[in-house]
């Protein structure tokens, strides 16, 4: 199903973060959001994931007022992994995963031990092979799944990730964004994904947002997104963009 | 982290998990219940377990011959009641640190550490000082609740809300209730006053009786139980506000909601013990050691082992200089101030 938003502004203390922003996320694509370091791009994850209020602007979910729905009722929907999570957490990876079963439980009791969701999402996101373990043991490829499951473990039709691919060997890297890409195309999820890695976002997704200081730069398919024309004037590099994918150089009056 | 723990955490199959749950409630219940009645024995006159429960049988009608009248009022009416109300003061601490250390995500949260506890001691002793005892647990909590408030804004003023702010920001809300606190009395007491003084700063369990014991169970069982039972609401915490919120949760109602509910708590508890330290701090971080940060298991294995705790503490601090009393509040902080100065240690050389 599709996201849609439109006109998103959001200022915090005087400054606009968000200008006048409109997304559209597709069921079965992955979209990426893009953009140099306080673009903008974490606090429009939290906008769409309804976890912070824009000051202006409309958020439709398959033409539901989204921002309208019950806080419950967006969270079984839409699942957020957030950048950089707390690692010093006592906890086994099953408990983790479990975590994300919380917005279909009631708020007392604690959770069950055999919920088949949890042990479908961990599978999916292959993590069942150190279920056991603790999370503090755990590689950040490893963690990163787990935060991955854990999402999953909410049954969400939206995905929305924040730069899950930060803190990854190369391979982790791949590995992550080929099971994104894995579900996406099996269960028709709507993937929305922040990344710093331009040649990850080409290789990758299907369509691409840039944000540049709180407004949308470009839109579209990545690799029309994805050129010199939009990449150089947002990052202020110089970028080539052949077969194997895009690479960069400092303008030389930078240098 | 020791081999043991990680397997008493991790059992395989759904079955084996809630009976290792149901097995250890029920031994730590045991245990307290065994702790309560071994407790009351010790001490002078003879007494023994089965005295006690023939005691207990006889006042609650249940046809056993009952003790010689001075033996059994020394159970009857000294120390049972003592003891029951150490029980109930210690789960209720322990609950209301281990709520806190959630919402906070700060395992340096505690009554006593951030100021509720002191704040909550000024509450009563004011409203003591007017003469006005029924008004005990109310404004009780409205210390503790005006404490917590100061605390959280002093530690928010220029900063971010990190446990040792948060807490240095305890230390000083804390100073000022204390002081305010002896104060009040030394101004209004007549004779003994460092005596009332000690036992509202430090805490102690020497004057629980029937009356005493029915605040903090109220207060244990209509805002501690809901507290225990709201687990899966804490679990959401876990990975911080932004996650708990992603996961449904109406963020700072929920806060604001449970930290009213301890500071309720704190205020009932400390009206009847004075504020006693670290009960809240100890047990649930020694609990989540061993069975790991869900809180379905570690409230209420934090409740059970919080009152034991208290029971014990409580036995030691009157029978160690027998005829003398210590306040109990001198025990608990013997026992836990090292433990908070481990975790300080290990919350610092984190960041």
């Amino acid at each position: 199903m599709t996201l849609e938003a439109r006109g998103i502004r959001l200022a915090v203390r005087g400054r606009a973060v968000l200008d006048d922003v409109a997304v559209e996320a597709r069921p079965g694509r992955i979209l990426a959001l893009l953009g140099p370091n306080g673009a903008g791009k974490s606090t429009l994850l939290r906008v769409l994931a309804g976890v912070q209020q824009p000051d202006a602007g409309a958020v439709s979910w398959s033409g539901i007022d989204w921002l309208a729905l019950k806080r419950r009722e967006r969270a079984r929907v839409a699942a957020l992994v957030e950048q950089d999570a707390p690692v010093d957490v006592p906890l086994t990876v099953r408990d983790a995963v479990g975590l994300g079963r919380i917005p279909h439980e009631s708020g007392f009791g604690g959770g069950r031990d055999d919920d088949p969701a949890v042990e479908r999402a961990m599978r999916d996101a292959d993590v069942t092979g150190f279920a056991s373990r603790q999370l503090s043991e755990l590689s950040g490829g490893e963690r990163q799944r787990v935060h991955l499951a854990r999402a999953l473990a909410q049954q969400p039709e939206l995905l929305l990730l924040d730069e899950p691919t930060n803190h990854l060997d190369v391979r982790a890297q791949l590995a992550l964004l080929a099971l994104l890409r894995r579900l996406t195309a099996e269960r028709g999820l709507t993937v929305v994904v922040a990344l710093h890695d331009l040649g990850l976002a080409l290789r990758h997704a299907d369509d691409a947002v840039v944000l540049d200081a709180g407004r949308v730069a470009a839109a579209g398919p990545a690799a029309s997104v994805l050129v010199p024309a939009v990449v150089d004037p947002v990052w202020r590099v110089r970028s080539r963009v052949g077969e194997h994918g895009i690479a960069f150089d400092l303008p030389e009056d930078a240098a | 982290m020791t081999e043991l723990p990680l397997a008493l955490r991790a059992p395989r199959s759904a079955a084996a998990r809630l009976a290792l749950r149901v097995t250890a409630a029920g031994a730590f219940g045991l245990a307290l219940a065994a702790s309560v009645v071994v407790a009351v024995t010790i001490g002078a006159a003879d007494l023994a377990p089965g005295d006690v429960l023939r005691s207990i049988a006889a006042h609650l009608g249940l046809g056993a011959t009952p003790l010689d009248p001075l033996r059994d009022g020394i159970v009857w009416q000294l120390r049972l009641p003592r003891v029951l109300t150490a029980a109930a003061v210690g789960a209720g601490l322990a609950i209301a640190g281990c709520v806190m250390q959630a919402i906070t995500r700060n395992t340096l949260a505690d009554p006593y550490l951030l100021g509720l506890s002191g704040g909550a001691s000024l509450g009563a002793v004011s409203v003591l000082l007017l003469g006005a005892s029924l008004l005990l647990p109310v404004a009780a909590f409205l210390g503790a609740a005006l404490a917590l408030v100061a605390t959280l804004g002093i530690a928010r003023v220029g900063g971010a809300l990190t446990p040792t702010r948060t807490v240095l920001a305890g230390v000083a809300v804390s100073s000022l209730t204390g002081a305010l606190t002896s104060l009040v009395i030394f101004w209004t007491a007549t004779g003994d006053s460092y005596r009332e003084i000690l036992s509202w700063l430090l805490g102690s369990l020497a004057g629980a009786r029937w009356p005493e014991l029915a605040i903090a169970a109220v207060a244990v069982l209509v805002v501690g139980l809901p507290l225990v039972a709201s687990g899966r609401t804490l679990d959401a915490f876990t990975f911080g506000d932004t996650a708990a919120a992603a996961l449904g949760v109406d963020v700072a109602r929920t806060r604001w909601l449970l930290l009213g509910a301890t500071a309720l708590l704190t205020g009932a508890l400390v009206s009847v013990s004075g504020a006693i330290g670290f009960v809240g701090l100890v047990l649930p971080h020694l609990v989540r050691l061993v069975v790991g940060a869900r809180h379905r298991m570690l409230l209420p294995l934090s409740a059970l082992t919080g009152a034991i705790f208290l029971v014990w503490c409580d036995t030691l601090a009157r029978s160690a200089f027998d005829p003398r009393e210590l306040p109990v509040g001198v025990v608990t902080a013997i026992l836990g101030a090292p433990v908070f100065a481990l975790l300080l240690l290990r919350s610092g050389a984190r960041r």
